[in-house]
Order: C-alpha cells, then sequence, then structure tokens
C-alpha cells in the first residue's frame, strides 16, 4: 500500500499536532526506533524493487522484526525472537530465517550475496491509526521526531508518515491533501530512502568494475592509468569485504580486478616506467595466486550440487567425507587470503599504487611510448593478441596435447582483458559482438581445462583421506565415479573445440576486429 | 502465491479458527497473507474486526466479469494480515458463480492478478460441498481440513479423499486434528489412528478455552494468549506447513 511521507521543520510541530487530532488520527506512546537498512554489496534488493529493514526498538523488551517492502503489495513483517544484539548486526544471515516465502523472496533476490546494513537511524515514533467501523484499521500516520542519521548534517528532523491501508483510500487523501494545504511538502521514498540520500548513499550499490571513458588521441600513459584507476577503485570496494569473507562474491570481483590489473600492466611496455611496472607487476602476481585456490574452492562449493546431481543418492552420500575435505581447504585457503590482504606487504602495496595514482600526471614517468595516442598503442597490442590466438588455435589438432590448450586458453584472455579495459576506443557495440565471438571460444576453453583440474583435485584428496575414518571404499568409488564424469564432459569440450574454433575464426569475426582497431587507431 | 483453502464438508470442526490463526501466524512467520471469507456467515471477518460487507453489488459483483478483488480488500488488526470479507449475499454465490462461463475456475481467476501482492491466501471456505467450494479447490495449492476426533469426521474424510481424486490440477489433502479433548479415550484413539496416516499433519489442536476465547477477544489466540497452547499449536502447525510449502 502506498505510503506518502512528509519532511517538516519544527515551526509545523504544532499544525501537525492540529491537524492529526482533528482527523481523528490520536497519536499513540512514543518509542525510540531504530531502522538499519539492508541491502547486498550491489544492490540486488534494490534493483529487484525490494527494501529490507530491520526494526529494534532499544528502550523495550520486545522483538526485533524484518520488515521486508515490494513496490507493490503489504510489507512483509517478521519478527526476530533472538535476543537482540547490541548493535544491528553487519550481515544478515538469511539461513538463520526461518523457511518461509521471506527468505524465499529474499535467496531470490541475493543469490550468493549476503545482505548488509547500509544505514542505522533512530527516531523517536509515535503511530497512531483510524479505526474502521468494525475496529480494523483504515489508515495509520507515523510520527518521528529525534531524527539521527549518522553521516548527515544534523538538524531538528520531524518526519510524518501517512500509510494508506485497503479501505483506507479516500481517509488518506484527504489527510494528505490537508497536509498539503497547510503547507507540507511530500518527498520522494520515506524517511529511510531520504536518510540514504543525505547520508550520500546510493542504493544501487556497487556496479561492478567499470570501463572508464578514454580518449583515443591522448597520451597512453593517461589512458594506463585511468584504466588502473577503475581497477584499483574497484579492488579497493571489495576489499574489506574479501578480507572479512562475507559472501563469496567479494572475492570474485576482487580477483577481476586484480586480473584487469595485471592485463593493463603487462600491456604496459613502453608506456609505463619500467621500474615501476616491474615493481608492481610482480606485486599483483603474488595478490593473484594467493587469492586463486580460495576462489577455485568457491565455485567448486558453488557448483557441487549441480556438479554431483546425476550421481546416485548413495554415491553423494559416499561423497560427503570429501566435501567436509574440500570444505577445510576452502577455509584453510580464505584464511590465507585474509591475512595476506591484511599483512604489511598488502597495506604498503595499496599505499603505493594510490600515492601513484594521486600524482599529478606531469610527475609520473612513462616509457618510451608513453606520449604516443592511446588508440594506436592498444591497437598495436589487442592486434598482436589476435595474432597470437589465430596462431595457437590454428596450430591445434586432434592430436595436439592438453597444454596446447591451455596455451590460447592464455592467449584468449588476453586478448579479452585488452578488449574490456581499452576495446570501447574503437566503438562499444563492436566491442561487445567481438567480445561475444571470444567469450563462446573461451567457454570452450574453461570447459575443458577446469573440469580436468577438478577431476584431479577430487582425486587427489580422495588419496590423501584414504585410509582415514569415515572414508570408505563407496568414497572411492563415487569419486572416480565423479572424475570420469568430469573428464567425459572435459572430451565432450575437445571434441567441440574444432568448431568453437572455427566459429571464431572465420571472416566475419575478422572483420569486425579490424574495424574495431582501425577505428581506434584513426 | 500459495493458495490454502480451509474447508470441510462437514460444520463445526474449526475451520474458520484454523483460517485465521494459521493465517495470524503465517504473517508473523514472514508472509504476506489475505484472508478470503468466503462464509456468508462471515465468522472470520467479525473475528478479524472488519466490517460484514463488500463494496458495491456484494457477492455478484465480487465475482463480475470486470471485479478486482483488490478494491474488496481490508487491513486486519494483525499488521500484514489481510481480508477479503464476507457479506449476506455471498448466500447466493453458488447461484452467481454458475451464471458466470466457467463457474469452476472463476475463483482462480479472480486470485491471479493478487499473485505478486500477496505470499499466501487463505479461503475459509463454508461447510458442505458447494460451488464455492469447488471453486476452491480448483484455484487452490492445499486442502486443509481440520478433522475433530470423531468416526462422522473420519468418514468425511474419505468423502473429501474421494473428491479431491481424479482432478486437474488436484490440490494436496492435508488433513489435521482438531478439537481433540484427551480426556475422552475414544478421541485419543480416534487421533492416534488419525496420526497414522500419511495425509494427517502432526500436530493436533486441541479442544480449549483460548480458542472459545476468540469469539469475545476477537481475534487470533497468538494476539491475546500468544503463550496458550492452543496458540503453540497453530504456530507450529504452520510451521508444519511452511515446510511442506516450501521446504
Amino acid at each position: 500500500m502506498p505510503s506518502v511521507t512528509y519532511g517538516t521543520d519544527p515551526g509545523s510541530r504544532q499544525v501537525l499536532d492540529d491537524l492529526l487530532h482533528e482527523t481523528g488520527i490520536e497519536s499513540g506512546a512514543p518509542h525510540r526506533l531504530q531502522r538499519t537498512r539492508y541491502d547486498t554489496f550491489d544492490g540486488l534488493l534494490h534493483a529487484a524493487g525490494l527494501r529490507l529493514e530491520r526494526r529494534s526498538w532499544p528502550q523495550e523488551s520486545c522483538d526485533d522484526e524484518l520488515v521486508l517492502t515490494a513496490e507493490t503489495g503489504v510489507p512483509a513483517h517478521l519478527p526476530l525472537t533472538d535476543p537482540p544484539p547490541s548493535e544491528p548486526p553487519r550481515v544478515l544471515e538469511l539461513s538463520a530465517l526461518p523457511a518461509g516465502p521471506m527468505r524465499t523472496r529474499l535467496a531470490a533476490a541475493c543469490g550468493v550475496r549476503v545482505p548488509l546494513a547500509q544505514l542505522t537511524l533512530t527516531s523517536i515514533r509515535r503511530t497512531g491509526e483510524q479505526p474502521g467501523p468494525a475496529g480494523s484499521p483504515l489508515l495509520r500516520v507515523h510520527l518521528d521526531t529525534e531524527v539521527a542519521i549518522p553521516g548527515a548534517p544534523s538538524a531538528n528532523r520531524t518526519v510524518l508518515e501517512v500509510e494508506e491501508l485497503p479501505g483506507g483510500e479516500k481517509l488518506a487523501r484527504r489527510l494528505r491533501s490537508r497536509l498539503e494545504r497547510a503547507g507540507l511538502r511530500p518527498f520522494a521514498g520515506d524517511l529511510l530512502e531520504r536518510g540514504m540520500a543525505l547520508a550520500g548513499i546510493d542504493p544501487k550499490g556497487f556496479e561492478g568494475l567499470k570501463t572508464p571513458a578514454l580518449d583515443r588521441t591522448g597520451p597512453a600513459l593517461d589512458g594506463y592509468r585511468t584504466v588502473l584507476q577503475a581497477c584499483f577503485e574497484a579492488m579497493e570496494a571489495n576489499w574489506e569485504g574479501t578480507a572479512d569473507h562475507l559472501d563469496i562474491e567479494f572475492l570474485h570481483d576482487l580477483r577481476i580486478a586484480v586480473r584487469r590489473t595485471r592485463s593493463v600492466l603487462g600491456e604496459g611496455r613502453q608506456v609505463l616506467d619500467p621500474e615501476q611496472r616491474r615493481h608492481l607487476r610482480a606485486e599483483f602476481a603474488w595478490l593473484g595466486r594467493l587469492t586463486g585456490p580460495a576462489r577455485d574452492f568457491d565455485v567448486y562449493f558453488e557448483e557441487w550440487d549441480e556438479l554431483t546431481g546425476e550421481l546416485s543418492p548413495a554415491s553423494r552420500r559416499a561423497l560427503l567425507p570429501v566435501r567436509s575435505e574440500l570444505a577445510l581447504r576452502r577455509e584453510q585457503e580464505h584464511r590465507r587470503v585474509t591475512e595476506a590482504l591484511r599483512s604489511e606487504r598488502a597495506a604498503q602495496l595499496r599505499a603505493e599504487v594510490r600515492a601513484w595514482l594521486d600524482r599529478p600526471e606531469i610527475d609520473v614517468n612513462g616509457g618510451r611510448r608513453a606520449l604516443a595516442g592511446l588508440g594506436k598503442v592498444v591497437a598495436a597490442r589487442i592486434a598482436a593478441a589476435q595474432a597470437g590466438v589465430l596462431e595457437d588455435g590454428r596450430a591445434i589438432t586432434e592430436e595436439s596435447p592438453a597444454t596446447d590448450l591451455h596455451e590460447l586458453r592464455k592467449d584468449a584472455k588476453r586478448l579479452r582483458y585488452l578488449l574490456d579495459s581499452f576495446g570501447d576506443l574503437g566503438g562499444q557495440k563492436r566491442r561487445r559482438t567481438i567480445t561475444r565471438h571470444l567469450k563462446q571460444l573461451q567457454d570452450n576453453l574453461g570447459e575443458h581445462q577446469d573440469t580436468q583440474i577438478q577431476a584431479d583435485e577430487l582425486r587427489e584428496v580422495a588419496a590423501s583421506l584414504a585410509g582415514h575414518e569415515p572414508v570408505t571404499a563407496a568414497t572411492t568409488a563415487a569419486v572416480e565415479e565423479l572424475a570420469q564424469m568430469l573428464e567425459a564432459r572435459q572430451q565432450a569440450a575437445r571434441a567441440e573445440f574444432g568448431d568453437r574454433f572455427a566459429a571464431y575464426d572465420r571472416p566475419g569475426p575478422h572483420r569486425e576486429l579490424d574495424k574495431l582497431l582501425t577505428r581506434m587507431s584513426r | 502465491m500459495k493458495v490454502v483453502a480451509s474447508g470441510s464438508i462437514k460444520g463445526g470442526v474449526g475451520k474458520t479458527a484454523s483460517a485465521v490463526n494459521l493465517a495470524a501466524e503465517a504473517t508473523r512467520s514472514g508472509a504476506r497473507v489475505l484472508v478470503w471469507d468466503l462464509d456468508p456467515q462471515g465468522s472470520a471477518t467479525y473475528l478479524l474486526r472488519v466490517e460484514h460487507r463488500l463494496a458495491g453489488r456484494g457477492a455478484r459483483g465480487l465475482i463480475a466479469a470486470d471485479a478486482t478483488l483488490a478494491r474488496h480488500v481490508r487491513a486486519t488488526m494483525v499488521t500484514g494480515l489481510h481480508l477479503l470479507p464476507s457479506d449476506r449475499s455471498l448466500r447466493f454465490l453458488d447461484l452467481h458463480l454458475d451464471a458466470t462461463g466457467d463457474r469452476h475456475r472463476r475463483l482462480a481467476e479472480l486470485l491471479q492478478p493478487l499473485h505478486d501482492a500477496y505470499d499466501v491466501v487463505i479461503l475459509d471456505c463454508p461447510a458442505g460441498a458447494s460451488l464455492a467450494f469447488e471453486g476452491a479447490l480448483r484455484a487452490s495449492d492445499v486442502l486443509l481440513v481440520p478433522v475433530i476426533p470423531s468416526t462422522l469426521a473420519v468418514v468425511t474424510l474419505a468423502q473429501l479423499e474421494d473428491l479431491v481424486a481424479g482432478r486437474k490440477p488436484r490440490p494436496e489433502l492435508l488433513g489435521h486434528v482438531s478439537m481433540l479433548d484427551r480426556r475422552k479415550p475414544l478421541q485419543r484413539e480416534i487421533a492416534d489412528a488419525l496420526l497414522d496416516r500419511p495425509d494427517m499433519l502432526r500436530t493436533v489442536v486441541p479442544n480449549s478455552t483460548a480458542i472459545e476465547g476468540m469469539g469475545p477477544e476477537r481475534g487470533p489466540v497468538t494476539a491475546f494468549a500468544p503463550n496458550s497452547v492452543a496458540a503453540r499449536a497453530y504456530r507450529a502447525l504452520w510451521g508444519e506447513l511452511a515446510d511442506r510449502l516450501w521446504g
């Protein structure tokens, strides 16, 4: 049901009291109310048209509650019967909620992400209702005074919210019209949304690593620094969430930013200062290596149900010790990531990069081609990367070893990162078309390699557990069954490779890339 | 949106008590809930403190071709729980349904636009095998049957099984023991036998003064006697039902 919220100043308080009295809506007793808004780091609830808040009454003995509001329909309320914490929890664990529609709706919107506290505001709230003839309410009015919003300039705010209930539409219309005649103006959204705006929090959340706008005729060094700046901002945004292992997407997004950084540094020969480049490449390679295993385990767990879905229930049960071992290893890897991200070395790296990016352009040393036009420099790099993909891909025959496909995967990744970072210089639409073709090849190469890694890992885990309780012959057999299924997928990917590569290596995509490069170099 | 019909051919078995108390519990568990009081007596409407009156042309308007249920919905004393109230004109609901093109599907069609607005709709059906009850079965995912531990109620359960069997779509029939008086050996014996059946929920709702108190208190037991045996039973019953619906 729609709610309309009005901001008021202290002078209009008397007008409000009179109006509430005259309209027969008696304000209830005052209660201190604390409201915390939750959303995932990337604003998935907001994107789904949902708003989640936790309400607490710190001075009273009643339960906290979660309130989930959609753009249409009645808000859902869920009392939280656990003893209320002294502070609103930073993370809302969906798995701790009782099975039911609220958890289902939240899980569907959030996927693997967890809702995090975004803003907590407090107020003194009084609520009044206008009852209908049989006693149920037709209209609800909330008056919030002493509203405190962290991060927003303090002011003696009073906010009135008119909550229209079914059957009370006329009453609500009448009250709103009276409020507006008295000089009160409605604002968009409710108090929490207003608080978010005042505190400078964007409900859309983190929108991923953005491709910055670049000038193809400007100095290459400036363009490289702009891309590195975007990567670094994405890394910074995901740093703490990864260190605290809040959900698996923080690490994923951090790794994307690290990989893109490494790629830009790798392609920065003759553009970036050689000494600086060498040092940063080494440091980011360390970060990349360090975070890889934890991500691999995350993917393993994400895909576990699908991976084992074709096994019999008995085989799935027999795999439980393997899954537990994988969970242990995953935890160890995440601990390693946490330690590394909080280490002195990481702090130094972040400080160095920040200082380098903050330095005025004129004070930044570059390589021999630092002042050459960005478009020309990058077009040459992309052309070289494409040549590598075509040369290695064309050389692969049915007899080629798996390592050749692995090398081709690396070539394709190099090209992909270049396109992701700089490809828009040749036109966004064209870049997307080329990326789509390339991605189909990458998916095939990824399936080929990842299934082999997973099969090897499974066998290695099973071997390390052999002889320990509760590993049985059934476990070993189930591991082998699963490993063989993965290898069958690998073989299928290998069988499909020829068609996939041929689909990439044909005049159409080549022409698109040529046009992209021509436009970039103009 | 899940639709649960609280119904039975037999009267006085606790259909309205189940509908109202389960709706209150569903609301407490974070669901957006609508109770549709299809019984012209309007007991659910009375208990939830809503006027016993439909806007406009009563039952005829409610199911007319251009009707929208949303305009009839009312808020209740329970935050998050809405009610589509009863009206005396519902005693002619079968006649009006009979006059529509597809009398069995009409209730389901009317509920369709509410799909995104509610998680659960509980239909409080009048006793008897009426057209309205047929329509409720057609619209429902679950037919929840309160069964008092008596021989005749068990016979009714078998009749309902026959009524539901072979339907497409077929609602899941789930019974629950209602109004059990543990002091009576025959009731205990029948209840035990009922609980052996796979289509019975495990929770037993006792015969209770708290449930009788719903009339004078005008509300679900959880609202005025939240720690009573009856309130705990309905909480557990909803937990079981929620597991079936979303587990």
